[in-house]
């Protein structure tokens, strides 16, 4: 609420920058800006988890905040502009498993470059090396639930050609 | 002297050398193998003068081709009569016989003259690691590996992982499980409507 108070606050002293109204500044304004304004009352920063909890007929869904894993671990840069792979590590290979699960969701899905940072061109890489090491089933724990349900018993696919073991030039 | 009749037995013995073929390729690894049974790699090396190795291939059940050459690349025969022409990829002649992929790499690398079949009488293939005891018991050195191996994710403990520098740290309002919910969503029934 805090928040919300302080946005109505300061929403006529722009509003009265931009018309520049002769007199006292009117009450209108800040009520349009109640109505278009999304509510929200914790803060928005952080790692969230939601959870969804059903008693009876009421059903709770909340947005836990959580504490990164990786916070101590990450690499601290003196100026945090750009692509953090083409400073540090542009020429990957599809062997550095541990550099590309940064880069994965649970699922083996790549992660938007909005998430992770890193250029255009790295992001496009970065596809091709994350396909290239699922190949070579180099990413067991990385990979999407099978259709019927059951739990994956191999780190690679069982069907004709691709049972056996695979490796790329780069 | 016996000295010197001892060292021309020594000079032209048939020693044994052991290969493992786990996640290396054939095609490269028969560029290595091969110098070794014609005798290449001793200074005494003739042509006409014999004096190659025997070597022992084991894990060739595992050995590892490049890309998508399991699925592409072809082994064709002909018996020399009409109509005896056939061909089989890599993947179906490897699941019928799992030392025939590496048995034709080495064929294909040596040279095709009359030596060709005495060189491959001393090249022992094996599926496993396991070798009968008489070819065990000869083996004296052990063939380099032509590629490094790539390690697996689940092969590296939890440290190493979780304490590996990270590149990135979650951004601000970021769900960590939303995709699952959009993954979890169900899809609307179709309706025909005539």
């Amino acid at each position: 609420m805090l928040r919300l108070i302080w946005h109505n606050l300061r929403a006529p002293l722009h509003s009265a920058k931009s018309a520049t109204s002769i007199g006292s500044p009117s009450i209108l304004p800040v009520v349009q800006n109640v109505q278009t304004r999304t509510f929200s009352v914790s803060s928005a920063a952080r790692l969230k988890q939601i959870e969804q909890v059903t008693d009876g007929n009421v059903t709770k869904i909340e947005g836990k905040i959580m504490e990164s894993e990786r916070a101590p671990y990450v690499f601290k840069e003196e100026e945090p502009k750009g692509c953090t792979l083409c400073k540090i590590h542009p020429y990957l290979k599809y062997t550095d498993v541990l550099i590309l699960s940064q880069f994965l969701r649970e699922d083996g899905c790549l992660l938007p470059r909005q998430v992770t940072g890193v250029c255009w061109g790295q992001q496009r890489r970065l596809e091709t090396l994350v396909n290239k090491a699922q190949r070579a089933g180099l990413l067991p724990q990385f990979r999407p639930a099978l259709k019927s349900g059951k739990p994956r018993t191999n780190h690679r696919s069982n069907y004709k050609w691709k049972r056996y073991n695979v490796y790329f030039r780069n | 002297m016996a000295t010197q009749r001892v060292l021309q037995w020594r000079a032209f013995a048939r020693t044994w050398w052991l290969y493992d073929a786990a996640n290396q390729c054939p095609f490269v690894s028969a560029y290595r193998v091969v110098p070794y049974l014609q005798g290449k790699h001793k200074p005494i090396f003739h042509p006409l003068s014999d004096v190659g190795d025997h070597v022992v291939v084991i894990n060739t059940k595992d050995i590892a081709m490049q890309a998508d050459y399991w699925r592409t690349f072809t082994f064709f025969h002909h018996t020399g009569y009409p109509g005896g022409f056939s061909k089989a990829s890599a993947w179906r002649v490897h699941e019928i016989d799992p030392t025939r992929v590496m048995q034709l790499s080495v064929y294909s690398r040596i040279k095709g003259n009359l030596l060709r079949k005495g060189l491959m009488r001393r090249l022992h293939l094996f599926p496993d690691d396991k070798i009968p005891d008489e070819i065990l018991e000869n083996v004296s050195d052990q063939i380099r590996q032509v590629q490094p191996v790539a390690k697996r994710l689940d092969q590296y403990s939890e440290e190493e992982v979780t304490e590996f520098p990270k590149f990135f740290d979650w951004p601000e309002d970021f769900v960590k499980d939303g995709y699952k919910r959009h993954m979890t969503r169900k899809k609307p029934k179709r309706r025909y409507t005539v």
